[in-house]
């Protein structure tokens, strides 16, 4: 047996999850929004407070502190092992997954709290938040900044490839749109649920050709939390709603757009490679996929990147319901993803590992999938630069 | 176009360096070994040897590019549609820059470009930003 795997019955798994609705949280602080949402998460899991051994936040755009996930122990009146602050971009949730793990297999923790959250929208000004997008966002600040880019505008060059290379239309992207709206609209926490047509989509206004705001996700405060913790260490109420995390991979092709060896093919399927071999699963044994879609383009490029789709045939899918809820084939972003489920700046992404547990649980409620086994999350971080994937079952 | 003055300090300085001739191409790191450049700057060529800085011709064609309909910086706002987007220059390196001289609709994957200097006057001197815009010569 490979040393490095848990002993069976000491196994980490995904014990509580927490999220509450996204959207403009006027008000709120983002302290109070994170203790909340880990209040949430640890109701679920039926653990107490004072369990927690470990907190990983990512570090919110409207919070300052040196250390985030010591600040919010502070907080929380917690004095644990471990009050770490961890920078994946939007690959954050599965490095934070990955890391609750090693903490809990190590035996440095036994409960590890791990809470994502931001307040974009209200918690700085536009602004500021802008600025802050321009500085140390995916743009290289010497050689890309200069001219002048949006975060938009990256991504749309690389839309504009793909359109180039396959063929693929502004409205394939209009049907990414719609399919997430769709999704949303049957999630009560999301932030976007009013229905939109195809039209809808063409009419939005051009923000970076040919993206317009449709293509966009949202600015959304908002976040979750999950709590990870030893299966030995579960509540018996609690075993038959615990999720194993079957697998991680990740993979980093770069930082910056410049420095991409290839603008129409990135390193997502590297990433998903190494869980799958992990898990012992292959492509075929995915049933949910909850993809990072911060951008339609994302969705289409990622899907093909990660090898679920075949290159240029996203698009057609997507315009042909070929993802539509019951149609049986591979359920995808059926929280409504970044783009309507909301994108909580640095948060964003917790809401796709959070989506899965929810799915995995049958608690989907209107929107649940049909019954699968394996639930992918592939989380982004920077213009598909560094990626992460987690694969979850049922415990 | 306008431009924010780029830290000339840090990993690229030759690179928006004025150089002492309009047509004198761009500067970019080089690798004797391997006999080709590499972009962006990087602590060594993948094959292991030191990169040292090489004028190059600054002639190439456009792989992809975005029109910018609403900026982010807020003093862009009065330049917007602007254009952004990757040129592959003949020398092989693919970089980020602006396409200046040119109508949207004229873009396509493909078209010959030649690079061009934006010079940004600063206290201690002056820079030349490169940009990129069609090629006449090429015959498009």
């Amino acid at each position: 047996m490979d040393k490095t795997s848990p002993v069976r019955g000491k196994e980490a798994v995904i014990a509580g999850v927490g999220e509450l609705p996204q959207g403009n949280k006027a008000g709120y602080s983002t302290m109070q929004l994170h203790a909340e949402l880990a209040e949430l998460a640890l109701r679920d899991a039926g653990i107490a407070v004072d369990r927690v051994d470990a907190i990983l936040t990512v570090a919110p755009r409207s919070d300052p502190y040196l250390i985030h996930g010591a600040a919010f122990a502070e907080f929380l009146g917690l004095a644990p092992a471990v009050a770490w602050t961890l920078e994946a971009g939007g690959a954050a949730p599965e490095a934070m997954l990955s890391v609750a793990r090693g903490l809990i297999n190590a035996g440095t923790a036994s409960t590890v709290l791990i809470v994502a959250a931001d307040l974009p929208s209200s918690g700085v000004s536009r602004n500021n938040y802008v600025n802050v997008l321009a500085e140390s966002g995916p743009v290289h600040p010497e050689l890309e900044k200069p001219y002048s880019p949006s975060v938009p505008a990256m991504f749309a060059t690389v839309a504009r490839a793909h359109m180039d290379e396959y063929g693929t239309t502004a409205e394939h992207l209009a049907a990414v749109a719609v399919h997430n709206r769709n999704a949303a609209g049957l999630h009560p926490n999301a932030h976007f649920r009013k229905p939109i047509s195809l039209t809808d989509h063409q009419e939005s206004r051009l923000i970076a050709d040919p993206l317009r705001l449709l293509d966009c996700a949202p600015v959304s405060d908002g976040g979750g939390a999950v709590v990870v913790c030893r299966d030995d260490a579960l509540a018996s109420a609690a075993r038959g709603r615990a999720v194993r995390i079957a697998g991680v991979g990740f993979s980093t092709g770069h930082l910056h757009l410049s420095a991409a060896g290839s603008l129409t093919a990135f390193k997502a399927g590297v990433a998903l490679d190494r869980a799958l071999v992990e898990a012992g699963r292959s492509r075929h044994d995915i049933g949910l996929a909850l993809v990072y879609d911060c951008y339609t383009i994302a969705m289409l490029q990622n899907l093909e990147d990660l090898g679920l789709v075949a290159r240029g045939q996203s698009g057609p899918a997507f315009l042909a319901g070929q993802f539509a809820p019951q149609s049986g084939a591979l359920a995808l972003n059926t929280h409504g993803g970044l783009l309507s489920h909301g994108h909580p700046a640095r948060a964003g992404g917790i809401g796709h590992l959070i989506e899965a547990v929810v799915q995995l649980r049958c608690e989907g409620g209107a929107r649940q999938a049909a019954p699968f086994r394996t639930a992918m999350v592939h989380g982004m971080g920077g213009v598909f630069a560094s990626h992460g994937v987690a694969l979850l079952e049922l415990l | 176009m306008k431009h924010s003055i780029p830290n000339a300090t840090t990993v690229a300085g030759p690179y928006w360096a004025l150089p002492a001739e309009a047509d004198e191409g761009l500067s970019l790191p080089w690798c004797e070994q391997c006999g080709q450049s590499a972009w962006p700057p990087r602590w060594r060529c993948h094959c292991g040897s030191p990169l040292s800085w090489k004028s190059v011709p600054g002639a190439g064609e456009l792989v992809t590019w975005s029109v910018i309909r609403r900026a982010v910086q807020p003093d862009m706002q009065d330049e917007v549609p602007y254009i952004v987007g990757f040129v592959r220059l003949d020398a092989g390196v693919v970089l980020f820059s602006n396409l200046v001289n040119v109508r949207a609709e004229a873009l396509r994957r493909g078209l010959r470009l030649r690079s061009r200097r934006d010079v940004l006057a600063l206290q201690d001197g002056s820079i030349g930003v490169p940009v990129f815009e069609p090629d006449a010569k090429a015959g498009d």
